[in-house]
């Protein structure tokens, strides 16, 4: 059974697709069913993944089928033979190993539960088909890129998510501010592909016989090839090879520069941000490099940068959603500040403990899904609740209004928090163990920094624990309270916000169009047969915040008795992913973690991870009670000061003004890109349309005017319908074609 | 062993089994035709027939190599062969479903016995090792050309187009013929695999002296199959007698001459000159090279300004020529090692590209025919404004074609200009002359502004304004053989494009067929030395000097 499933592992990719497919082209007949095939198809996927997982022996490559296929000659095989050797071979080629097998488990039992989730968040919106269709098509593009067996095809399911990405998170295109937020993301991970891009024209002009196949270049001969060739000042075209990879990871991944996109694609639906922007996407750029690492490990200055990267945009981010209000935001740059946790385990694969590193790294990965998902799905639960509202100094308490909800929220909050034994514990702890050995090891240089790194990292996950604490008691705790539209951060009108566009909108509520946006009628006119308006006694009603997914009235579509949940715990379809995910976030760390071994074995059955260094590594008590007590310190802090209302936040932040306002403003990162980076392109751009208008359009006039000229009156007279001149013409063009000839050579 | 005459004979009568068919067939649909007054679709479906059994015969026959019999057989059944014959057939049922209704019942007979008779030359030409019987197959492609352009339509403008075509087209046979007479005085034989033996390795017929003369063979044969692709400055004929014609006998013009005239200078040119003295191979780039950069810019920026459904179309078909020439121009390349030709061969992408050619035009000329079946005007570009909202699926076919025709990815077309292009780009610089790599720029560019006047049409077809009216009901729908016709291109343009492997790997194979060359003799076993020589001196007499 697994036998012929890893030969056909393409199946894994095909189902979610099939399922969307048939989410969108059964669109209204379907009748509001349009889930179903999608999350069958997921659901199946899983399925395979599963067996495939529990019967795998070793790696597997099948072939799927070759796309195009031009060898090259066996005598021009060498790659120095210059353009006679060129070849082109494009093979759609599948595996099946550790790692592969890891993620496509991981991301088909997330997007499961998300979708399942999404089926009930997501009820009434008339987007509906077109959501579950590009669900399964984002599906299909990250089950795809992680089970590829080539850089190119790898490459094309890469770009696949990022138009998903871009497409999910502006779902609602009628909102300006998603729409931005959809352009954003696209624009900076375009930046980022473009890295990922020259490294495969890099690789495929240096790897023997061109050929971009793991099984090819993942090899301690192709890395001293590459090694060897000196390409630019004095690096060789390994070093920037592995450099534009991580160049390309930095985008999808979200890490310093090409973060900034992240926070903003809250703008999508709640399961999408859990999907796509905690759980899967975004560590695609974590899987790259883990599955690369071969090539990393040669260059030790280059992952001495992933791992400062990674250790630098840990503390910014965490630092940054101190102070966030949004929910969602804070859960956004915890995820981006976690990923930096899994940059620094991959920048710590040095030395003996490169094997455990890499391992500790996308065990963060594997368990950051579950509980990250959990917590925007939670935080999901909590808007659908709240009218749309995920602004927390709107609402507080809901500990008695929404019990599953708060609860899983807990689990899912201790697991960030990396409190044994939640599955978060062990795998920071794996990191900040192998920073640790990291510093001590004396092969490596400067180990001093891996040091630095690791005391950083602690302080990190002490913050972690704080701003969790901070956004679970805000929420849950406290006198109990609900959005009302008298609110006075309900109009967007605090001046902080003022300044940013896709702020101030995000505090209206996710769902609701800026008041004066153009689109708003368009938008009015496409949902408000669905949605009842909550809370109609609002004055300005373009102000009230609707119902994000509640269900029209009398709809046929089984989910009766929930008419508007306002207030209330979510219906059963919502609460049941949280708490398997839940549950998922308490066992998985002790079940596949540290204490059996079972996930690390898995790892280890990926071909380039054997060439890796791997020592013999004993579990490090001092690291986990460190990491225990910033955590216990961070939540305790936490707990002190929001669990009841007081004055406490209030004085420390007046204490060091400019500090809190820095992080409430995120550190001003957006302005100094609009500053740096967007005026510039601004104003190269608007001299480029100036080129395009006077230059550009002159010229294409010209080139159009010319063939008038030609086509019009120089040939005329000889394209004159008369078959003599046709003839002399003819001879004549034979004459001077055989004068020309006699005279050259 | 050394096959005697009667066995030659036997086998290449054998090959030409499906050529026999469909010629008999033609010659029995013609002779009946006065004699049985019964409609059209009757002689339609009998040469539909003819067709499918001469594809039967194809495949019957098509595993009998003749690779033994090549220094003495008129005809060859080799990979090209079999390639180009069933590429015709194919094209051949395409334009069977697009003319089906396209004559009066009267002259249907000889109608579709003409048809039949051109695709009987065209596979002849295919399957030619002789330069005398490669004449014959180009015309008996010509001879029934001239009797379908004057067959379905007899007024003013079909007559002063098949005048043009007729007087032009004897033209070119009297210069091919000319160049073919040259090739015969510098070897003194006619069979082409020998003539490439001689002017290759073996016979040392090129030398200072004698490569102008080569040179004036190969100017001339390159004019008369010029005119046949239209590529300039043999292409005046063209847009004249595209417009004129009726839109099948356009759209069988824009194919099979082409088509033809390519396969026809693998034959006698690229695969005869390349493995020659680089004497003759330069100079022979050379002209390609010269002929290709004044096609593509003239086809291409002449279709630019072109309004005319059919003359754009003949420009565009100008344009492809073109492309075809840079191909052809790659092919003229020295090539070291026949049995080794290297990633990309200039053949191969002519190969590749024709398939991809015929699909994508076949396909634009049939939704026209379909829209004129169906009553309405398909003469301008604005005639087909807005067509999307009341026909989306033709629209949809017709920007397969028009895609495929500009070159997006991932289309067929996409693959055959690829193909072409990496051809030239990594062919070896030759001194004296212009690089082919520049040939390759220049080809790129004029693919950019043929996306133009392609896509202006998509762009018409989808954001046009209808300006018919909207009595839609009125209209009435063209035959299901036309439908099936231009489904069929579209189609086969999409999967071609999207799985190139087997119609790549069938081009290669064909191209390094073409250049192949068998040992003479050394295919029987050792002690025949005797009859061995005898024999190579039958196919090898002294060189003329």
């Amino acid at each position: 059974m697994a036998e012929s499933l890893i030969r056909n592992v393409w199946l894994i990719p095909l189902l979610p697709l099939l399922g969307g497919l048939i989410a969108i082209l059964g669109g209204r007949r379907l009748n509001g069913w349009n889930h179903i095939p999608v999350v069958a198809g997921i659901g199946l996927s899983f399925l395979l993944s599963a067996i495939i997982l529990l019967g795998m022996e070793g790696a597997h490559e099948t072939e799927a089928y070759s796309w195009i296929g031009i060898a090259p000659t066996s005598s021009a095989a060498d790659p120095s033979s210059g353009p006679n050797g060129w070849s082109l071979v494009v093979p759609v080629e599948f595996r099946v190993d550790g790692l592969t097998i890891m993620m496509l488990t991981m991301v088909t039992f997330v997007a499961a539960l998300v979708a399942v989730f999404a089926a009930g968040y997501m009820v009434g919106d008339p987007g509906y088909p077109r959501f579950f269709f590009v669900f399964g098509l984002f599906v299909f593009s990250m089950t795809g890129l992680v089970s590829s067996s080539n850089f190119l095809l790898t490459y094309a399911f890469w770009e696949g998510v990022g138009v998903c990405s871009y497409l999910l998170i502006g779902f609602w295109y009628a909102k300006p501010a998603a729409a931005e937020a959809a352009k954003k993301a696209f624009l900076v991970n375009r930046v980022g592909d473009f890295g990922f891009a020259i490294a495969l024209f890099l690789l495929w002009t240096y790897a023997p016989n061109h050929d971009l196949s793991y099984a090819n270049i993942l090899t301690i001969e192709t890395r001293d090839a590459l090694a060897n060739t000196e390409l630019l000042f004095g690096q060789s075209a390994l070093f920037w090879i592995v450099a534009l990879l991580f160049w390309g990871a930095t985008a999808k991944s979200a890490q310093i520069p090409l973060y900034v996109w992240l926070p903003d694609a809250m703008e999508g639906p709640t399961p999408v941000s859990a999907l796509i922007h905690a759980a899967t996407m975004v560590t695609a750029g974590v899987y790259l490099l883990a599955r690369t690492s071969l090539l990393l490990a040669a260059e030790p200055a280059l992952q001495m940068v992933v791992a400062v990267i990674g250790c630098a945009t840990a503390l910014l981010a965490a630092l940054i959603a101190l102070t966030q209000t949004d929910l969602k935001r804070v859960l956004a740059y915890s995820t981006v500040s976690q990923i930096g946790f899994m940059f620094m385990g991959i920048g710590a694969g040095v030395g003996h403990i490169a094997q455990f590193a890499i391992i500790g790294a996308l065990f963060h990965l594997f368990t950051h899904a579950f509980f990250k998902a959990l917590l925007f799905l939670g935080s999901g639960s909590v808007m659908h609740a709240m009218g749309g509202v995920i602004d927390m100094r709107r609402f507080s308490g809901l500990r008695h209004r929404m019990p599953y909800t708060c609860w899983t929220f807990a689990i899912g909050a201790l697991a960030l928090c990396g409190l044994p034994p939640f599955a978060g514990f062990w795998s920071k702890d794996e990191i900040l163990a192998s920073l640790k050995a990291a510093g001590h090891d004396e092969h490596v240089a400067s180990g001093g920094v891996y040091t630095g790194i690791y005391w950083v990292a602690t302080f990190t996950a002490l913050l972690t624990a704080f701003y969790t604490g901070r956004a679970f008691f805000l929420t849950f705790f406290g006198p109990e309270k609900l959005p009302s539209p008298d609110d006075p951060e309900a109009l967007g009108a605090d001046d902080h916000h003022g300044a940013h566009a896709s702020s101030d909108h995000a505090a209206l509520g996710v769902d609701t169009p800026a008041p004066d946006s153009p689109e708003l009628s368009r938008y009015e006119a496409a949902m408000g047969s669905h949605r009842p308006e909550v809370g109609s006694h609002a004055p300005g009603a373009s102000a009230t915040p609707h119902e994000p997914a509640s269900h029209g009235h009398g709809h046929d579509d089984g989910h009766h008795g929930h008419d508007s949940h306002f207030g209330h715990e979510s219906p059963p379809i919502m609460t049941v992913p949280l708490m398997v995910l839940a549950a998922g976030a308490v066992l998985v760390g002790i079940l596949f973690g540290p204490p059996t071994h079972w996930f690390g074995h898995l790892i280890e059955e990926t071909p380039s991870f054997e060439l890796l260094g791997h020592g013999e590594h004993a579990f490090d008590w001092g690291t986990a009670v460190s990491g225990t007590l910033a955590g216990l310190i961070g939540l305790g802090l936490a707990a002190l000061m929001y669990a009841r209302r007081t004055e406490i936040p209030a004085r420390i932040s007046a204490l060091v003004p400019p500090l809190a306002k820095a992080s409430w403003n995120k550190f001003y990162v957006d302005e100094i890109y609009a500053l740096l980076i967007v005026t510039p392109t601004r104003l190269v751009a608007t001299a480029c349309r100036y080129f395009d208008v006077y230059v550009v359009d002159g010229l294409v006039r010209l080139v159009a005017f010319v063939p008038r000229l030609i086509g019009g009156d120089a040939l005329r007279p000889i394209q004159n319908g008369l078959i003599q001149s046709y003839a002399v013409m003819t001879a004549m063009g034979v004459a001077l074609l055989l004068i020309v000839l006699m005279f050259v050579g | 062993m050394i096959p005697d005459q009667s066995e030659t004979l036997s086998r290449t009568i054998l090959v030409l089994l499906p050529e026999i068919v469909l010629a008999l067939s033609a010659a029995a649909i013609m002779v009946a035709g006065p004699f049985f007054r019964r409609g059209r679709s009757l002689w339609a479906g009998l040469s539909a027939a003819a067709i499918g059994a001469s594809l039967l015969a194809l495949l019957a026959v098509s595993g009998s190599g003749t690779d033994a019999f090549a220094y003495g057989s008129v005809a060859l059944n080799d990979a090209l062969s079999v390639y180009g014959r069933f590429a015709f057939l194919i094209t051949g049922l395409i334009l069977l479903g697009l003319a089906h209704n396209q004559v009066g019942d009267d002259r249907a007979a000889e109608f579709f016995g003409a048809l039949l008779f051109v695709i009987s030359g065209a596979m002849l030409v295919c399957a030619a090792n002789e330069l005398i019987f490669l004449f014959v197959g180009l015309e008996l492609v010509s001879i029934p050309t001239y009797l379908l352009l004057y067959l379905p339509r007899r007024n003013r403008t079909t007559q002063e187009a098949t005048t043009k075509y007729f007087f032009l087209s004897v033209f070119s046979s009297a210069l091919l013929l000319f160049g073919f007479a040259y090739l015969y005085g510098l070897t003194g034989v006619s069979n082409l695999k020998a003539l490439a033996f001689l002017m290759g390795g073996g016979g040392e017929v090129i030398t200072t002296g004698t490569a102008a003369i080569g040179s004036i063979a190969v100017v001339f044969v390159t004019a008369g199959l010029g005119f046949r692709v239209a590529a300039v400055p043999f292409h005046f004929y063209a847009p004249d007698v595209y417009q004129g014609a009726p839109t099948v006998i356009t759209a069988l013009l824009a194919w099979i001459p082409k088509g033809i005239g390519f396969v026809a200078m693998i034959r006698v040119l690229t695969s005869v000159v390349s493995v020659g003295e680089p004497m003759l191979s330069e100079r022979a780039v050379f002209l390609a090279w010269l002929i290709a950069a004044a096609t593509l810019i003239l086809g291409n920026t002449v279709a630019l300004v072109q309004t005319n459904l059919k003359r754009l179309f003949a420009y565009s078909s100008i344009a492809h020529a073109g492309y075809l020439m840079v191909g052809v121009a790659a092919a003229f390349a020295r090539v070291e090692d026949p049995a080794n030709l290297g990633p990309y061969s200039g053949a191969e992408g002519i190969v590749f590209y024709l398939a991809a050619y015929a699909l994508m035009t076949l396909g634009a000329f049939g939704v026209i025919l379909y829209l004129e079946g169906s009553g309405e005007r398909a003469e301008t570009i604005d005639d087909l404004s807005g067509l999307s909202r009341t026909r989306p699926l033709l629209s949809l076919a017709m920007a397969l074609c028009l895609f495929s025709l500009a070159g997006v990815p991932p289309l067929a077309g996409f693959w055959g200009k690829f193909f072409i292009f990496a051809s030239a780009w990594t062919a070896e610089p030759i001194q004296g002359i212009p690089s082919l790599q520049l040939l390759a720029v220049i080809g790129v560019i004029n693919a950019a502004i043929g996306a133009y006047y392609y896509l202006r049409i998509v762009a018409a077809i989808y954001y046009g304004t209808p300006a018919r009216s909207p009595a839609a009901e009125s209209r009435s729908a063209a035959g299901w053989p036309t439908a099936m016709a231009v489904g069929t291109c579209a189609v086969l343009s999409l999967i071609l494009g999207l799985i190139p492997g087997p119609l790549q790997s069938a081009s290669r194979r064909a191209a390094v067929a073409a250049i192949g060359q068998p040992a003479p003799g050394t295919s029987g076993p050792e002690g025949e030395d005797e009859t061995e020589t005898d024999d190579v001196a039958l196919v090898r007499p002294r060189p003329v000097r």
